[in-house]
């Protein structure tokens, strides 16, 4: 899995982790989806890193053993633009606002998914490279909605549902944490051009599910009330 | 000495002498007399009573006289109420009670007026050192208030030399000192959450490189497992950073009946009833939720055909109405109030060696905190019933 230098299209990942065999198993697992990982146990030898090569993206831990992960991330960000994913296992709520105010690109809590992060990882990835802006793309886990692009992604693969499934995804997802009945969906959607044929929300829901849960049988982010309409889960693959 | 005390002084014989001259012969009448005695009176402004030798009164002029015996009477000063008056027996045998007229209170009205003033000046001037006091010690006091209400940044000025001085200096150094060991508590905490969860996600990355060479039910279980070490690990921390914090942090809108049916789908399992929104804190919500409906999976069973968990949300009033029912073995009514105590057990409950045994404290813990309450109540044909009420969201 180790890159070789005929992949010069793998992206490459600077990973600042004092942990070098959590960071090793990171490498294999994105060495596996094609990126090149590099490694740096310390804040002073990821800073050395960066100024010598250039990286796609960075993986910064938060807690290193010479540095506060939030400075490095502030120093980082003045001088250079590359993409920052923030690892952190401080489980106060506040460390994600922190760590996004001070210019992080996104944040993600030990202990993680692995896709998960591989997915984030590309998420920033494809920002960078002139995606669609992090303020337009709802994140739930490893589901990405992206309302620029219009598109659905599941760890970073896109998945495909018609344009009108993907307009009653948005609404349920911009609501997210909130009981909607079928006639409020369907209220919200009115304006939404309705495909050849008229189906109940129902078929939709089960559609959109099928093509975004990992067991459309149970379902973790549609979530049906009986009696009541559905509710978009607002806190996914956790 | 008797003998000594009996004897009358000379002078007082002159006296008796003349002021027998001065006054109407014992026989004269009776208006005599008291004209003579007025005059006296007005003359030497003395209260003056005039008795027969038998000790009948015969004229009496100003204020009368301390009661005469004549048992006790005999010539000289007598101490008396009033102040001190002067008796003397007069050749002819009658006997003449003189006392000054009191012009001048008496000592204990001029000790009282002194102290009085003195009280007066030592407040007038004390008055704006004793203000000046109070408004210190009030603001001493409020601050002392506001670190007892959380606020560990709390601390007061420090005016003077004095002894408030002193004290509002102690204030401040104690107030440090709890500031620096929450802070190093919380530290201690973030660095064992740290150190306890760079493992955890160890074993999830590895779990992820087995890939298809494990069994998926393996993976799965491996990964469920990481899964619950990090909510005990959360659990912990919750509980240990919601007793620095009295107060919910955040107020918003949420959705019980949406987040009830969130958590219930984690087990696969659905919530009913109404969508019913309380204000909050969604984070905290959320963990008592899955606190409860994780509680009623792990001892209310429904996985050996008892019957499953349910999970409804309705609204009773001006309150939502969290139920989450399970039709275990249920809970003995002595117990159902210290089940919610930390690390609390059932007696005899089988000890399944899981769950952080905070799980039913925290929920009773955010319920108040929202302002509502938690209760175990037997569900209908056996097994528990775990309710919960929070004001609803207006």
């Amino acid at each position: 899995m180790c890159p070789t230098d005929t992949e010069t299209m793998a992206e490459r990942i600077l990973m600042i982790d004092d942990d070098n065999r959590l960071a090793g198993m990171v490498q294999d697992y994105l060495g596996g989806a094609g990126f090149r990982v590099t490694v740096a146990g310390t804040g002073r030898e990821g800073e050395a890193l960066l100024k010598r090569e250039t990286f796609d993206a960075v993986i910064l831990d938060l807690m290193l053993p010479d540095a506060d992960g939030l400075d490095l991330c502030r120093k980082l960000r003045a001088t250079s633009d590359v993409p920052i994913l923030m690892l952190t296992a401080r489980g106060e709520p506040m460390d994600r606002v922190v760590g996004l105010e001070i210019g992080a690109d996104d944040y993600l809590a030990k202990p993680f998914e692995p896709r998960e992060l591989q997915a984030r990882l590309r998420a920033i990835l494809r920002r960078k490279g002139g995606g669609t802006a992090k303020s337009d793309i709802l994140r739930f886990g490893r589901l990405e909605i992206d309302k620029g692009a219009r598109v659905v992604r599941i760890d970073g693969e896109e998945r495909t549902i018609t344009s009108y499934q993907f307009a009653l995804l948005l609404v349920l997802a911009e609501r997210a944490g909130r009981v909607l009945s079928r006639d409020a969906l369907m209220d919200l959607l009115k304006g939404e051009k309705l495909e050849a044929f008229d189906r109940s929300v129902d078929v939709h829901v089960s559609r959109i599910r099928a093509a975004i849960e990992d067991d459309p049988k149970k379902p973790r982010r549609i979530l049906t009330l009986r009696g009541t309409g559905y509710v978009f889960a607002k806190d996914q693959d956790r | 000495m008797a003998d000594d005390d009996n004897r009358t002084p000379q002078y007082l014989d002159v006296a008796a002498e003349l002021t027998g001259a001065l006054l109407p012969d014992s026989d004269a009448p009776k208006a005599d007399q008291q004209r003579a005695v007025e005059a006296l009176n007005r003359k030497l402004r003395f209260d003056i009573a005039l008795y027969r030798a038998d000790g009948d009164l015969i004229a009496m002029s100003g204020n009368p006289p301390p009661r005469f015996e004549l048992r006790r009477a005999r010539t000289g000063w007598r101490r008396g109420q009033g102040g001190p008056s002067f008796t003397l027996q007069l050749p002819d045998g009658r006997w003449l009670v003189a006392r000054q007229v009191r012009e001048r209170p008496n000592p204990t009205f001029w000790i009282a007026a002194a102290l009085g003033l003195v009280a007066l000046a030592v407040a007038v001037g004390a008055f704006p050192i004793v203000r000046g006091l109070g408004r210190r010690l009030e603001r001493l006091k409020a601050g002392v208030e506001r670190l007892g209400g959380g606020d560990l940044s709390a601390r007061v000025r420090v005016e003077g030399r004095d002894e408030v001085a002193a004290l509002a200096e102690s204030f401040n150094r104690s107030a440090q000192r709890i500031e620096e060991l929450v802070t190093a508590h919380r530290l201690l905490l973030a660095n064992a959450s740290h150190e306890l969860r760079t493992p955890l996600a160890r074993i999830s990355v590895a779990a992820a490189l087995l890939g298809d060479k494990a069994d998926p039910k393996t993976r799965q279980s491996l990964k469920e497992d990481v899964a619950e070490l990090d909510q005990l690990i959360e659990q912990v921390l919750l509980a240990s950073r919601l007793e620095a914090i009295p107060e919910l942090e955040r107020h918003e809108p949420v959705d019980l009946l949406a987040l009830a049916a969130e958590e219930a789908s984690h087990y696969d399992l659905e919530a009913t009833g109404q969508s019913v929104t309380v204000s909050g804190d969604r984070t905290l919500l959320r963990r008592l939720v899955r606190n409860l409906v994780e509680n009623a999976r792990r001892y209310g069973g429904g996985e050996d055909g008892r019957g499953p968990v349910t999970v409804s949300v309705t609204q009773e009033g001006d309150s939502a109405v969290l139920e989450v029912s399970d039709h275990g073995p249920g809970v003995p009514e002595a117990e159902r109030q210290r089940i919610f105590e930390p690390f609390y057990r059932l007696a005899g409950g089988a000890e399944t060696g899981r769950g952080s045994g905070l799980g039913l404290a925290l929920v009773l813990d955010i319920a108040r905190r929202h302002g509502g309450d938690a209760a175990c109540l037997a569900a209908e044909g056996g097994g528990s019933r775990f309710r919960v009420e929070l004001p609803a969201a207006r």
